[in-house]
């Protein structure tokens, strides 16, 4: 039983690696690629969920006014 | 020799001007200075011994014509090495990009270069300002100059070592979850992350685009505040660029060590270092005495609350995972070997996590801005700890793993609020263990680097610790 369910994990990582194209990664690092794996769970279970359903998300790019006087020219 | 090698850039540069110091004098000097003591600590990939040199002597030149290029002219200065420098390469530290030879100035390389600024090498970092310090790279780690034992911090750790150890007065880092604050409180000097968009990020390597922070290292908060002011403004090629004015920050520092800080108001977050993490002890007498310090000094320090630390950390994180990975998929996929063992496992938890992860993190962001602009309402600066330890062994894998978390520095690159890390005093230190820096955080309102730097400045000024140096020279 404990083989099988091993084998389905193996299984289940190998497939994970493929996906994401990181099978070199498996293959010289397995002990990280696992431990990267699990961070990465735990983080999405820990991060708070938004608050509203209006909650927008902080965008990086805003498009100035380009008309506007910019303060380094001034 | 040792005079020179911690003379403050300001000084340097007034002396330049009135001919009473040689640019090339001091360019040489700190060459010398570099050579003799730098194969201990690693600080640089790479000198430009030649190329500095002439252009020490080009600076005279025209000074002797009766020109000046500005306020850095003939002053030598350093840049960690993900920021580009036109005709050499920026390395980031990594075997994937030792042949990148840049072919233009970052924006903030050529204000420097502009203002008279004489690039003397590139200096060592975490391998792509991310993981480290690792020994599996083309090029060492950079080490502290007060042991060079220990860990001087990173990612900038050449910026915080050179600038310490007297091989430069000023040197840029950059800044994602701290790591220009980093080196700086390991390394005894200061280091301001300004306000988000503040200092253009073009034509330098990417972390994390909406955390990065491009960031001025120096001894003292006066010379950090007159370099702010050069790589300050904006510029049209940095999408995140703000478009506003830069203000007179050398002005607003010597406004702080003129006249003080009576009557204005400091807000102590202490449940970042006391209750959501422990600090060492010395860290906590240290912050503590420099509150004495401000209290005496005039200003009305009171505790402030705002959300755990953690939540903070855990959303700076997926949104600094999610960036970091998509900068580094192809490499991770294509020449995973290339990276060090420690930068990978660094980078591999971006590649689990979904796009949902990553959006509900920037959806949170806003909360967290509007819980620190919040606190700023009342207050003028924020004080919290930068480390929650002083410097540790850089080879003592478990500290090292330790420190990652145990900062309060992230969560100012999430907020994007101006963060300047100085120092605070030293650990006790022994005939075998030399005292070590320790340091604190100083916290100001978007784009209102100036009143960090006048409570800083009057802080420094009301302390001896800006005239302690590494013991290179004894």
């Amino acid at each position: 039983m404990a083989t099988t369910e091993q084998s389905d994990d193996e299984a289940q990582l190998q497939s994970r690696a493929r996906e994401l194209g990181l099978e070199r990664v498996l293959k010289i690092d397995r002990d990280k690629f696992i431990a990267a794996l699990s961070a990465a769970q735990n983080l999405s279970k820990r991060i708070a969920r938004p608050r509203s359903l209006y909650d927008e998300p902080a965008h990086v790019c805003v498009f100035p006014d380009r008309s506007a006087k910019r303060g380094d020219e001034a | 020799m040792t005079q020179l090698a911690y003379l403050s850039w300001l000084e340097a540069a007034r002396k330049i001007r009135g001919r009473e110091l040689s640019s090339v004098t001091y360019t040489k000097t700190l060459l010398d200075r570099i050579k003799r003591h730098d194969g201990q600590f690693n600080a640089f990939l790479r000198l430009q011994k030649d190329e500095a040199l002439a252009a020490a002597r080009e600076a005279e030149r025209v000074l002797a014509s009766g020109a000046r290029l500005g306020p850095l002219h003939g002053v030598p200065f350093g840049l960690k090495d993900i920021i580009d420098a036109s005709g050499i390469p920026t390395t980031a530290h990594s075997k994937i990009l030792a042949d990148n030879v840049a072919t233009r100035d970052a924006f903030v390389t050529s204000r420097i270069k502009a203002a008279g600024g004489i690039l003397l090498g590139k200096l060592s970092t975490h391998e792509f300002a991310c993981g480290g310090p690792c020994f599996d790279l083309p090029w060492p780690p950079a080490r502290n100059p007060w042991d060079r034992r220990m860990y001087p911090g990173g990612s900038s750790s050449g910026s915080g070592a050179a600038v310490a150890a007297g091989f430069l007065p000023v040197a840029l880092g950059s800044d994602t979850g701290g790591s220009s604050r980093h080196p700086a409180s390991m390394c005894g000097i200061v280091g301001m992350k300004a306000t988000y968009g503040r200092v253009s990020r073009r034509g330098v390597i990417p972390l994390s685009f909406s955390l990065d922070h491009i960031c001025p290292i120096t001894r003292t908060v006066a010379e950090n505040a007159a370099l702010l002011e050069v790589i300050a403004g904006h510029d049209p090629e940095d999408p995140a660029s703000a478009p506003y004015a830069v203000p007179k920050y050398l002005a607003a520092a010597e406004r702080g060590s003129r006249e003080g800080i009576k009557g204005m108001r400091i807000g102590v977050i202490r449940h970042f270092y006391r209750k959501d993490l422990v600090a060492h002890p010395d860290v906590d007498a240290a912050i503590e005495a420099a509150l004495e310090v401000l209290a005496g000094l005039g200003a009305v320090v009171e505790e402030v609350t705002t959300k755990p630390l953690g939540e903070f950390a855990d959303c700076n994180q997926v949104i600094l995972l999610s960036e970091g990975y998509a900068v580094h998929r192809e490499w991770m996929q294509t020449r995973p070997e290339d990276y060090a063992v420690m930068t990978r496992a660094k980078l591999l938890p971006g590649a689990f996590l979904s796009a949902v992860d990553y959006v509900q993190g920037v959806r949170n962001r806003p909360h967290f801005v509007a819980a620190i602009d919040q606190l700023l309402e009342k207050v003028d600066v924020l004080v919290t700890a930068s480390s929650m330890d002083p410097p540790f062994l850089i080879d003592d894998e478990e500290a090292k793993a330790r420190c990652y978390p145990r900062q309060a520095r992230a969560p100012f690159n999430l907020t994007g609020h101006p963060a300047l890390a100085l120092p605070v005093g030293f650990t006790e230190g022994s005939d075998s263990n030399p005292p070590l820096p320790l340091s604190m955080q100083m916290v100001g309102r978007h784009f209102d680097e100036e009143t960090v730097y006048r409570v800083a400045a009057a802080y420094e000024q009301a302390t001896p610790w800006k005239d302690q140096h590494p013991p290179l020279d004894k």
